[in-house]
């Protein structure tokens, strides 16, 4: 649908207060998950019930019919029928190519038992990096060939300067945090290689506007335009389709469906995360999704109820309407730890057998700058193994459910483990012996739970 | 009778057909004291806030037994204030919470606030994205002893520093306490600033009351 009648909805749509809607979302949805009968099993994680995928497919479309996508800045509810929902799905790309020249990768909408492995994107989604350790980190991701495009993180200072939300330096940081990505591309030979949701760390619109330049933001790059938990929208959001629009760079949405929330347990989380996919194909145009499960607690995806949230989306779209879905993959635990290994391995293993793609490792919850590319590496490793393997979702989901019995006591108290340059030599850009020796343990600890890597 | 006081209790996590004021109010007017009462509704409380942590209820249910108990809560005042004699029982503590400008994560502010109000503070909830000074004219007007700063974004953090330094520009160091929180706070950022720190919000009503009592 084209962004000029998007905007008109917004502005000419009913009205219905903020809290009125979270409400009404509550009960509508609650019907929704009873009717449909969604059930959250917590100990086989990865959803091979397709019959319940279906289900959740056809509670997205109802939830969507329902409630609509509130703009906040007018109180106005964008309005689509379920043709037009389904239409946009039809039409959004199924595959496309990120990235420029010998680096760039395919990154395909996938479907149940298409013979296909996930694109891997690595990196630190976001999290807030010293100045000092931006470009050695980065690095470290660049380093990894088996990761296919990547995220940046954020800077938080210029100068020895905070940066402010909205204030002049977040101009100067989005683009340095592209600078500094790019500098770390062409350092190990791959300056082509796509960057995800460039200028994610920028809040306002001026970030995503001063970034779109060749030097910057590439065309073949990607930005990011949130959907407001759940199901809402705004002005600074709708600015960021009209500029990804006519600039034109890809596009990714992101929706944090938030587990405990107004969605309501790992069900009804489930079906607005399904239905936020449907209004941000919709109303964004966007050609790629971020989900990203957030347990109210806990935060982390690696929690039982984020695996399988994000595991049934996964599911119900590569069987109804393919589209491509990259998940989050955030843990509780930092680098430099064996927790945040196995949180990794279970995560890698639960994406690759749900028809997701990775939108990279958020150690910490993306709060500290204690992540490294040695664990991206074991994730792309794991996804590696369990496609060539040929693993199914059972054995998935009991070799999951062993690695989560490794992690739980991180929910209530975890490791955040160490800072960037504790784990590796900040200079030539290797992992210090230590990190790499409980990498090479954990790695054996898992060839024999059942994971066969090729390398 | 103790099935009453029961019943009042789970209203707040099972609502029924009456509301928590009124069968609070039908509970006092059959000769409960209210002292009981409290007691049963923060018995219920509780037992919300554990159902909340376990995920069998959610921010909703929260939000509703919140406001069930502060609506219970006003009924029995004038019985708990006749009782301690006519003055207040107890002060009771008052905060203005709100997002450090920039910043629209408001689901865990939204958290803070209904625990704060389960916890007896009264809470100005002023929202999103608003001005450091802001914060401060608000604190005013509401005669508030606390101003709780939000932030899940690193970028939005110096203007908790901003509230700081408006409060000294003010000539009103001192008169509130400061308190910090959110996913983007640690416990250092908030001794930098010479500022309280809740991790959680359950934590939170614990650091805020031991400040300010
Ligand atoms: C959900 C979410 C969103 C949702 C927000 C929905 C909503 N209505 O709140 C959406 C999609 C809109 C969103 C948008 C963005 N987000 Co966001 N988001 C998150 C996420 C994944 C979870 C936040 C959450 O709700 N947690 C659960 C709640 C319950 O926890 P909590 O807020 O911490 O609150 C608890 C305690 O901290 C405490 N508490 C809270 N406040 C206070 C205050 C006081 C005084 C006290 C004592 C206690 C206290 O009480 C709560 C209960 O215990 C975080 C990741 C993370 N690590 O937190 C990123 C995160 C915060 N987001 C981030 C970013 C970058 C963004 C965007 C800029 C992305 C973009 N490119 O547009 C925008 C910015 C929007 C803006 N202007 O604020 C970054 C911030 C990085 C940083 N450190 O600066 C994070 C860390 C993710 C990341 N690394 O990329 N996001």
């Amino acid at each position: 649908m084209n962004i000029f009648e998007v905007l008109r909805r917004a502005e000419t749509g009913d009205y219905i207060k903020e809290d009125d809607f979270n409400m009404k979302l509550f009960t509508e949805n609650k019907k929704l998950v009873a009717k449909y009968g969604i059930r959250c099993d917590r100990e086989n994680v990865i959803v091979d019930d397709d019959e319940m995928a279906d289900n959740l497919f056809a509670a997205a479309l109802d939830l969507c019919e329902a409630m609509g996508f509130l703009c906040i800045d007018t109180n106005r509810v964008i309005r689509f029928s379920r043709e037009e929902l389904l239409l946009a799905m039809e039409t959004a790309p199924k595959e496309m190519l990120l990235g420029e020249g010998k680096d760039a990768r395919v990154m395909r909408a996938r479907r149940v038992g298409d013979g296909r492995k996930m694109t891997v994107c690595g990196g630190c989604p976001g999290t807030p990096l010293p100045e000092e350790l931006f470009l050695p980190i980065m690095m470290s991701y660049a380093a990894e060939p088996l990761l296919d495009i990547i995220i940046p993180g954020s800077l938080v200072k210029i100068e020895g300067m905070e940066v402010k939300t909205g204030g002049p330096l977040e101009i100067r940081a989005t683009r340095q945090e592209l600078i500094w990505t790019r500098e770390a591309f062409e350092r190990y030979g791959r300056p082509g290689t796509h960057i995800y949701a460039a200028g994610e760390s920028s809040a306002t619109a001026l970030g995503t506007l001063a970034i779109c330049n060749e030097r910057y933001m590439r065309t073949t790059d990607s930005h990011m335009i949130p959907v407001l938990s759940e199901l809402k929208t705004d002005y600074i959001r709708l600015a960021r389709v009209m500029t990804g629009q006519e600039y034109p760079a890809y596009t990714t949405s992101l929706m944090d469906p938030i587990i405990g929330g107004f969605a309501g347990g790992p069900e009804g989380a489930a079906i607005v995360g399904a239905a936020a996919i449907l209004f941000a194909t919709a109303a964004y145009g966007v050609q790629m999704h971020c989900l990203h499960a957030i347990h109210n607690k806990y935060v982390a995806v690696s929690t039982p109820e984020g695996m399988w949230m994000d595991s049934i989306i996964g599911r119900a779209f590569a069987r109804n309407a393919p589209i491509s879905i990259l998940a989050d993959a955030w843990t509780m635990t930092g680098t430099g730890t064996d927790e945040l290994l196995y949180e990794t391995a279970a995560l890698a293993i639960a994406q690759e057998l749900s028809c997701l793609h990775t939108d990279a490792l958020g150690a910490t919850n993306g709060v500290y700058p204690n992540c490294s590319g040695l664990e991206n590496r074991l994730f792309a490793e794991v996804v590696d193994a369990v496609f060539h393997q040929n693993m199914t979702a059972a054995r998935g989901n009991e070799i999951v459910r062993a690695l989560v019995g490794k992690y739980r006591h991180s929910f209530e108290a975890p490791d955040f483990g160490l800072p960037f340059d504790e784990v590796y030599d900040a200079k030539q850009i290797v992992p210090l012996p230590t990190w790499q020796a409980r990498y090479d343990r954990v790695k054996e600890e898992l060839f024999g739970m059942g994971i066969e890597f090729r390398f | 009778m103790s099935g009453t006081l029961a019943l009042i209790g789970a209203s707040l996590y099972d609502p029924q057909d009456k509301s928590a004021a009124e069968l609070a109010r039908e509970a006092l007017e059959g000769g409960v004291p209210a002292l009981d009462i409290v007691d049963a509704l923060s018995a219920g409380i509780t037992e919300l806030g554990k159902r909340f942590e376990d995920m069998e209820l959610f921010l909703p249910d929260l939000m509703m037994g919140g406001k069930a108990m502060q609506e219970a809560m006003e009924v029995l005042t004038p019985a708990l204030e006749a009782q301690a004699g006519g003055e207040a029982a107890q002060k009771k503590v008052k905060i203005v919470v709100g997002n450090l400008e920039g910043d629209i994560h408001d689901i865990g502010r939204d958290i803070l606030a209904t625990m704060l109000r389960v916890g007896g503070i009264d809470v100005l909830n002023i929202g999103n994205n608003v001005k450091a000074d802001t914060f401060i004219d608000k604190a005013e007007e509401m005669g508030a002893d606390a101003i709780g700063l939000s932030s899940l974004l690193t970028t939005s953090l110096p203007y908790a520093r901003d509230v700081v330094g408006l409060l000294e520009a003010r000539g009103l160091t001192g008169k509130y306490k400061v308190v910090v929180g959110g996913g983007a706070v640690t416990k250092e950022f908030a001794d930098s600033i010479g500022a309280l720190y809740g991790s959680t919000a359950v934590s939170a009503v614990d650091v805020i009351k031991e400040a300010c009592l």
